[in-house]
């Protein structure tokens, strides 16, 4: 409860700033020029970089938003061009790829192939699951309408995760036209008249907040954030300090979220309070602090009383005819991260976060955390993805324990490093990436004590300006208990454009998945690979009819001759995609 | 490799040790940065100062032509985006110096102006080392030094660049140029005198290409001072621009 007083009265403060900024005189800018990007499934996406200052500018170059603690929203760039007069403004992302997941019949009947094609069955296609890799997307779409002055913006987002012209009308089964997701005013008012060197902003809707990504204009090799992103509607105001050329920023925000009322979820309307506080030394080491907070109070909700249901309803208030009422929920983040530019030595970045679950089951998805959708968004949550085994039916899904969690890349340019001497204006650049999770659970003794690693490398060649040859390597080890379930992946590509940093790209990908036991014994096997707490439906890799989806719809690929119930996930698969941004 | 190999990297006795490296690390980085105002870097072997031929303008002659000397014969002029902002004097005329040099003098360089609130902004006034515009020889030099201020109202942020056969258009290298390496300057109101070895100067990340990992200073092309703070007034003075560090 004082949580929420404190709230409501910091959040009152920063109502009342939008008044002085439209008195305020002068230019101000429209939040920021950051470009929008890629993603996967379940309404979220990442961002590339955005247009570099046009190179006959001859200038100055855009002050550009960094990093680490930074990554307070980037929704294209301004709403207007011009000073002072209203304007439209319109960006957007795409992500079209055509996927070919190649697999094998163990017996084929009479007039069958022995090689399958389908859609993708890997495991880490689905972007809620800790196995989840760039490495296996699905289409991406989202555009954002803006409308705004120097001072006020609005923007509207629209966005989908499939596209149904080549696919199939998806707009109940997975809600996969997402639509209009956010929509927001921001506010960033002119305070040169009150005070130097400080800068504010405040923000009211529906938006997000990203912290704690890996990448400098995006979520990085994972797409993931290790502190979180906010999926709420709420407010949040900023202040940047600067002493010459360094900065110092704090950030505060409330929000809610409210959860799907599908019969299969546990959660509860979810309530956030998130600060932040950082320093930015001259955009060579910027650094935060961060602390989020979200929690439910609600009343409880009506709930199948189907005895054989009551396990995934933990929100549930009656066992039979005895009422148990559930604990209110929270969800919590602690974490900092680390962000040094080393010039031609490159940049690196280090986060870590503690995630405390309490009865986080009910929590929804108002922080996304290091790949999981809040304490219990569906089997998505921290509380599917971490703190019980999938299969493993002696957790109690409850919600219970806490996880560290480490993430760390590091970005260079060997032609900058080695020279334009040697390279000309040929690039190659890389990446090394990790994350690492160690997780005590009070739901699950089997997942008590587990470890999770993921480390991996890339590396992309461009020797003309329109083409370029990269290789990704992955290595995932889901369970430090259970080698069975490790697995690598290998991607080479293929990479077309029109010039350097240019908005779209075409790529052909190929990849090879190397498992360390492929093939389960059942379903319910934990010594082998691994399929996601909430596997795609209709046709992901481990989605059953009526287990894992409606059992309204087909299950995914399965062969009848085959031990467990299950296709093999697929070793190989080929993917054409195009990108672009605007 | 192992998730024991990390937890034994990540153990109590160790995580002390990675703690330490990375706070030694990021100091290390602080202690790296240049400040350009020190006058310990006047006695430093890239700012002590040069002889007379080192000097690069400082606006005496009242022209809008570099000094004439040591190879060097460019000329000076202003730019500024097209999405509103307001510079003088005026890009594309002449260049006439300004009455109210550095240390009394007589005339400095300066420009004044409005920048506009579009998502890029720029305005800039620049020194060409050569005429017509080619690369100049500044090998036998390590550093840049001139004094500076701003006026009474002026956005205080001003970065100095030097465009070289890497970042300029006119190098016939770059693929995506003008990424040109520089530092981030803060002004005050008063004259302040400016050391900038050529090791300090950065290009702005992510973006340019190629990327070199330092200046190229057998073959610049040209000095420039610019803004690029939204929405924010400038009034830029600079004066007594000359190389430093040479043998």
């Amino acid at each position: 409860m004082r949580t929420v007083v404190l709230s409501m009265l910091v959040g009152g403060l920063t109502l009342a700033m939008p008044v002085s900024a439209q008195q305020a005189s002068g230019g101000v800018t429209l939040s920021e020029s950051e470009g929008s990007g890629a993603t996967p499934v379940v309404q979220v996406k990442s961002e590339v970089p955005s247009a570099p200052p046009p190179a006959s500018a001859a200038g100055t170059g855009a002050t550009r938003a960094s990093a680490a603690g930074s990554t307070y929203g980037r929704y294209g760039g301004a709403a207007t061009a011009s000073e002072g007069e209203w304007g439209f403004r319109y960006n957007g992302y795409f992500r079209a790829p055509m996927n070919l997941g190649f697999n094998e019949r163990i017996r084929p009947f009479v007039g069958q192939s022995k090689t399958t094609i389908s859609n993708l069955q890997v495991p880490g296609r689905e972007f809620y699951s800790w196995q989840s890799t760039p490495n296996s997307q699905g289409p991406w779409t989202e555009l954002f309408f803006g409308y705004g002055n120097g001072t006020v913006e609005s923007k509207i987002a629209i966005q989908a995760f499939n596209l149904t012209d080549p696919s199939f009308n998806d707009t109940d089964e997975q809600g996969a036209q997402i639509g209009i997701s956010q929509a927001f005013i921001s506010v960033t008012p002119d305070l040169s008249d009150l005070v130097d060197d400080v800068r504010a902003n405040v923000r009211i809707g529906a938006f997000w907040n990203q912290y704690g990504g890996a990448g400098k204009y995006d979520a990085g090799a994972y797409d993931a954030y290790i502190i979180g992103r906010t999926h709420i509607i709420g407010g949040t105001y900023r202040l940047d300090f600067d002493i010459d050329s360094d900065t110092i920023w704090v950030e505060h925000g409330v929000g809610t979220k409210q959860p799907s009322p599908a019969v299969s979820q546990n959660t509860k309307y979810t309530l956030l309070h998130h600060a932040h506080a950082g320093v930015n030394l001259d955009n060579s080491i910027l650094f935060g602090l961060h602390y989020m907070h979200s929690w439910t109070q609600e009343q409880d909700h009506q709930c199948v009383t189907d005895p054989d249901a009551d396990a995934l309803l933990g929100a549930c208030p009656w066992v039979g005819t005895v009422r148990e009422d559930p604990n209110d929920g929270r969800l919590d983040v602690y974490g900092a991260d680390l962000r040094l530019n080393m010039d031609a030595f490159g940049e690196f970045f280090v986060g870590y976060s503690l995630v405390w679950a309490e009865y986080a089951s009910t929590v929804d998805a108002a922080i996304e955390v290091a790949h999981a959708g809040g304490g219990g968004f569906f089997t998505s949550g921290v509380t599917g993805v971490y703190l019980n085994e999938r299969g493993n039916n002696a957790g109690d899904l409850q919600g219970n324990g806490h996880i560290h969690n480490v993430l760390a890349q590091y970005d260079f340019s060997l032609s900058t490093l080695i020279g334009p001497d040697v390279f000309g204006t040929s690039t190659l650049d890389g990446s090394l990436f990790a994350m690492f999770n160690a997780v005590t659970s009070e739901d699950d003794a089997q997942a008590d004590g587990v470890k999770k690693l993921k480390f991996g490398a890339d590396l992309e060649f461009s020797p003309l300006s329109w083409f370029a040859v990269g290789f990704r390597a992955d290595h995932l080890r889901p369970n430090s208990r259970i080698s069975e379930q490790t697995f690598s992946i290998l991607s080479p590509r293929l990479v077309f454009r029109t010039e350097y940093g240019s908005h779209e790209e075409i790529s052909l990908i190929y990849h090879r998945y190397i498992y360390a036991q492929r093939e389960c014994r059942t379903s319910q096997d934990l010594y082998c690979a691994q399929m996601a707490n909430g596997p795609n439906f209709p046709d992901g890799f481990g989605a059953f009819a009526g287990v894992t989806q409606p059992v309204n719809t087909r299950g995914g690929p399965l062969d009848p001759e085959a031990q467990g119930l299950y296709m093999p996930p697929q070793e190989n698969t080929l993917t054409l995609q195009a990108t672009i941004w605007w | 490799m192992k998730a024991t190999v990390w937890m034994r990297a990540l153990a109590p006795g160790r995580a002390s040790v990675l703690r330490a490296a990375v706070v030694m690390f990021g100091l290390a980085l602080v202690a790296c940065r240049v400040n350009p105002t020190s006058p310990d870097l006047e006695s430093s072997a890239e700012g002590k100062a040069c002889p007379p031929e080192a000097k690069i303008e400082d606006g005496e002659d009242g022209n809008n032509q570099v000094l004439v000397q040591d190879g060097r014969s460019g000329y000076i002029y202003t730019f500024a985006d097209a999405e509103g902002t307001t510079i003088e004097p005026a890009g594309g005329g002449v260049f006439n110096m300004t009455a109210g040099g550095a240390n009394g003098s007589q005339y400095a360089l300066h420009m004044g102006g409005q920048l506009a609130s579009s998502s890029v902004v720029y305005a800039a006034m620049g020194l060409n080392f050569a005429d017509p515009k080619g690369p100049y020889d500044a090998s036998k030099y390590k550093g840049i030094s001139f004094y500076a201020k701003k006026g009474p109202g002026s956005t205080s942020k001003v970065r100095i660049k030097m465009a070289d056969k890497y970042t300029d258009p006119d190098g016939g290298v770059c693929g995506a140029c003008s990424n040109d390496f520089g530092m981030q300057l803060s002004l005050s109101e008063e004259w302040q005198k400016f050391i900038v070895p050529f090791g300090a100067l950065r290009q702005e990340s992510g973006w340019g290409n190629p990327r070199p990992r330092s200046v190229a200073p057998e073959a610049v092309f040209s000095i420039q001072f610019a803004v690029n703070d939204k929405g924010k007034a400038f009034d830029v003075w600079v004066d007594d621009l000359a190389f430093t560090g040479c043998p």
